[in-house]
């Protein structure tokens, strides 16, 4: 199926591939563009991420069938303080970042699995992984993002709590619950 | 051995660090600031988040997702390659 997506595990040698990386203008839309395209020694951004978190923090590219860079995914580990003691300080799963190339929006036309699914449909099944996890996914959107928080409901994801992490935005947090670990995994 | 400091010069406090120096006179260079995305920040989860997640983990009616596995490729996918 030519609009089938795969995947590539995301490295520093493929910064190339990322240079024109372009999910839109939006001020909740550039960073996302920034944080794939940072280089290793870029503080926050995703190779120096990755560095820093030691295995705790996937990505990916997603490339179609014509060869052509979609989106990317990122799937890590929650750094989510519990309230009490008594709470199990066993981590969520979160994705920090997801993006499909502007010219990508809404496609394939034909009709589904658009991309936005098979790319989430691919983060619930690494997410299912993580035994040492809950098997919950989280996440963060922008408020303003109604394209993102269409996709995240229409993925049945379920709205969490609001929270104020810079000083002008109070992001949604989402919630999915995850079946057992797929079977294959050891 | 010779060295190219005049030493006889007055020094000024460094506004800059020194390895920004030339960067923003590089044509086509920005300031380049990347955010944490938010779900890597720590967050301190209220007393009602701790048990909306408790409630979701422990209802056995919620549905639960499967997701499906995305096919690895080779780096040599991607139509444009890293030089």
């Amino acid at each position: 199926m030519p609009d089938s997506l795969q995947k590539v595990p995301f490295s520093e040698t493929l910064l190339g591939v990322v240079a024109d990386f372009d999910c839109g203008d939006e001020e909740w839309e550039r960073p996302l563009a920034s944080w794939i395209k940072a280089a290793p020694d870029v503080e926050n951004g995703a190779l120096y991420e990755m560095r820093k978190r030691k295995g705790k923090l996937d990505v990916w590219l997603h490339v179609n069938g014509s060869g052509d860079l979609v989106g990317y995914s990122a799937l890590g580990a929650s750094n989510w303080e519990w309230p009490t003691r008594e709470d199990s300080r066993v981590p969520i799963n979160v994705i920090p970042n997801v993006a499909i190339q502007r010219r990508f929006w809404g496609c394939p036309k034909e009709g589904p699995p658009r991309y936005s699914t098979q790319i989430f449909e691919h983060l619930i099944f690494e997410a299912r992984k993580h035994t040492e996890r809950h098997p919950l996914l989280g996440l963060f959107v922008d408020p303003r993002n109604g394209r993102a928080i269409k996709a995240y409901l229409a993925a049945h994801f379920e709205p969490y709590f609001r929270t104020c992490l810079d000083d002008a935005v109070e992001y949604q947090s989402m919630l999915l619950k995850l079946a057992d670990a797929p079977t294959e995994v050891n | 051995m010779p060295d190219a400091i005049d030493h006889d010069q007055h020094v000024q406090p460094c506004l800059v660090p020194p390895g920004e120096y030339g960067r923003a006179e590089e044509a086509g260079v920005e300031d380049e600031v990347v955010s944490l995305p938010p779900g890597l920040r720590k967050v301190r989860l209220s007393e009602e988040a701790a048990q909306a997640m408790r409630d979701l983990l422990d209802d056995e009616g919620h549905a639960a997702h499967v997701g499906r596995e995305m096919p690895t490729a080779d780096a040599s996918a991607l139509r444009k390659k890293a030089p």
